[in-house]
């Protein structure tokens, strides 16, 4: 098969997260529903990389299945590595140890992630005690990481219930709660979708500076292309469950080498320049299920041709990137 | 989270200013009735047993007997507030009992699912269809009349009424995106349970016990008027309501209608009380969306 001459780096032992050719499907024979084809993603220690695309697109099944939460019913191929622990073929009790030790997950709505009847301070001291930190030392770090994150007066907040914090500021809660346990991984599935431009910054500084000083690897989950370049060591852009390109941060908005990036990059409003009509894609985005034979996104490309049809474009070079498209020379910024 | 936090503060306290006369009521009732029951040995005037021939089917207001006597002359006061014992902690065994059957199999059936929740739902829909009552009386013809086995029956008999609820809510909580939160940090399906899940059930749980304890209470009290529950010489208000009938066919109903009336005050009580429990927790659930 051509999808088998990767240019993107082989996964490595020492990679915190290596998804290679990750394919998932609900249902089996005839009625099978395909979700996600082909996926390869490699996060190093301490790097940040983005997995963008719309909804729907697999971005958060993606990141899911780095936990080992599979939709119910789901059979998955290919291989899923976290910390070089093999997470597909582990079982429920090595499952729960990586969760607890060195995974963690940050979710879109912070208020929706904590449950509403609990004080700040079980929430923190929680996944701590199940870990075998006494109370005395669990009561402690909570403190500690709440000051991290700041939050002023954590002596106060641990005493809060949820409804008593703003959205950025339980965000900052829940991402303490993330960090308690001093992962190697970090999930973050759209942590700021839910918040206002202006927290927004603050929140993913915070992420930033966290991660820089624990040397945690993350996978930062997101629609926002803006965001992602601007956040992101490298880039993954999906489209209807596969990858469709990967790029260093900076150059994607420089130069996009998938049609699909070029037109999400031109679908976003600028505040830059001169005012320019945003750029709707045509059509509307199609789940891998329904995805036409061949390059899933031919049927909304203005580039695609016939032999677009012909099978799956394997990902190859060109310029920073490695892009799934058969001409990306003519993918002009 | 549409309303604000200060009018969110504004609103739960305006409820609570306007609580119902009736609840304060039935509370109160309730309060009083517990309280005589626990303190029955030192606060009726006279023992519940001591018979006295000369003075039988006193009528309410003879000197020394406030509520009358029956027909063998024993206080009809003391025997209600001895009554009271059994009468409501023979409910309350049973509403503990089913209670935690009904926690166990609805939560089982949630986290399960698949065919063990069919099963198990199937299972409470059979004995949900058969009354209870007759499973009482069946186990009785078994086992022999006395307390113990009809609270064992009705407390299987009653636990679809808390295992239905447990398993919706079970299932409708476990949706959340908090409980896969909980997941991801970790924890196992069970701890979650019983760490969040079920916490966050318990005022729902709790008005759906206290309108179990008034069917609890009439079924036991028909029970024992039946001669399958309290053994005399022991009293229970439904065994009161039985000793009394000669007594009303003779036109002197007091010894009768006294009991009764503990029974349908205590049952109204309960059920006004879970009624307001129940619609306290939909109001702020409806306030919290």
């Amino acid at each position: 098969m051509l999808m088998d001459k990767e240019t993107t780096a082989r996964p490595d032992e020492r990679d915190v997260l290596g998804i290679s050719r990750l394919g998932l499907a609900v249902g089996s024979g005839e009625r099978a529903t395909p979700l996600l084809a082909g996926v390869t993603v490699r996060v190093g220690r301490g790097e940040t990389v983005g997995l963008v695309g719309e909804s729907g697109s697999g971005k958060s099944l993606t990141a899911r299945t780095a936990l080992g939460m599979l939709p119910p019913g789901a059979r998955a191929t290919g291989r899923v590595t976290v910390s070089g622990v093999d997470v597909l073929a582990a079982g429920r009790r090595t499952l729960r140890d990586l969760r607890r030790t060195r995974v963690s997950m940050i979710f879109q709505d912070p208020r929706a992630s904590i449950n509403p009847v609990r004080r700040i301070g079980d929430y923190l001291t929680e996944g701590l005690r199940a870990r075998g930190v006494p109370a005395r030392a669990a009561a402690g770090q909570a403190l500690d990481l709440l000051d991290r994150v700041g939050i002023r007066d954590p002596r106060a907040a641990v005493r809060r219930y949820p409804h008593q914090f703003s959205g950025g500021m339980l965000q900052r809660v829940v991402i303490a709660g993330a960090l308690s346990t001093e992962p190697e991984l970090l999930l973050a599935d759209e942590p700021t979708t839910a918040l206002d431009v202006t927290t927004q910054a603050e929140v993913v500084g915070l992420l930033r500076n966290l991660q820089r000083d624990h040397g945690t690897g993350m996978l930062f989950v997101t629609h926002d292309l803006d965001l992602a370049a601007a956040v992101c060591d490298r880039v993954y852009v999906m489209y209807a469950g596969r990858i469709v390109e990967e790029a260093p941060g900076a150059s994607l908005f420089a130069a996009p080498a998938h049609p699909y990036t070029k037109a999400l990059l031109e679908a976003s409003p600028s505040v830059h320049g001169d005012k320019a009509a945003i750029k709707a894609i045509a059509g509307r985005p199609r789940s891998l299920a329904e995805s036409p034979s061949g390059c899933s996104f031919r049927d909304r490309c203005p580039l695609a041709g016939d032999d677009c049809a012909e099978r799956v474009p394997a990902h190859r070079p060109h310029g920073a990137s490695a892009t799934a498209c058969l001409r990306p020379e003519q993918v002009m910024p | 989270m549409t309303l604000t936090i200060p009018a969110l503060r504004a609103a739960t306290a305006g409820r609570r200013r306007r609580r119902p006369l009736g609840v304060t009521l039935a509370v109160a009732f309730l309060a009083l009735a517990t309280v005589t029951a626990v303190l029955a040995p030192v606060l009726a005037p006279h023992p519940p047993d001591a018979t006295s021939l000369l003075n039988s089917l006193a009528p309410p207001g003879t000197e020394g007997h406030p509520l009358g006597t029956d027909s063998t002359g024993r206080d009809v006061l003391s025997r209600i507030m001895y009554g009271a014992r059994l009468s409501l902690l023979a409910p309350l065994g049973v509403v503990l009992l089913s209670g935690l059957l009904g926690t166990a199999v609805g939560l089982l059936a949630a986290r399960a699912g698949g065919w063990a929740d069919a099963v198990l739902s199937r299972g409470m829909d059979i004995v949900f269809a058969f009354p209870s009552l007759l499973l009482a009386m069946l186990v009785v013809a078994v086992f022999g009349p006395g307390l113990t086995a009809p609270i064992c029956a009705l407390a299987v008999g009653y636990t679809p009424f808390v295992g239905r609820v447990v398993r919706s809510m079970a299932i409708q909580e476990g949706a959340r995106p908090y409980m896969e939160c909980y997941r991801v940090m970790g924890f196992g399906e069970w701890s979650v349970a019983l760490r969040h899940l079920l916490p966050n059930m318990l005022p729902v749980l709790l008005a759906q016990s206290a309108l179990a304890f008034g069917y609890a209470l009439v079924d036991l009290a028909a029970l024992s008027y039946l001669g399958l529950g309290v053994r005399p010489p022991d009293a229970d208000w439904g065994s009161m309501i039985a000793e009394a009938r000669s007594a009303i066919l003779q036109g002197e109903p007091w010894s009768g209608l006294l009991p009764g009336l503990a029974v349908i005050l205590t049952v109204v009580s309960v059920n006004v009380l879970g009624e307001h429990l129940g619609g306290a927790v939909s109001g702020k659930q409806r306030a919290g969306t």
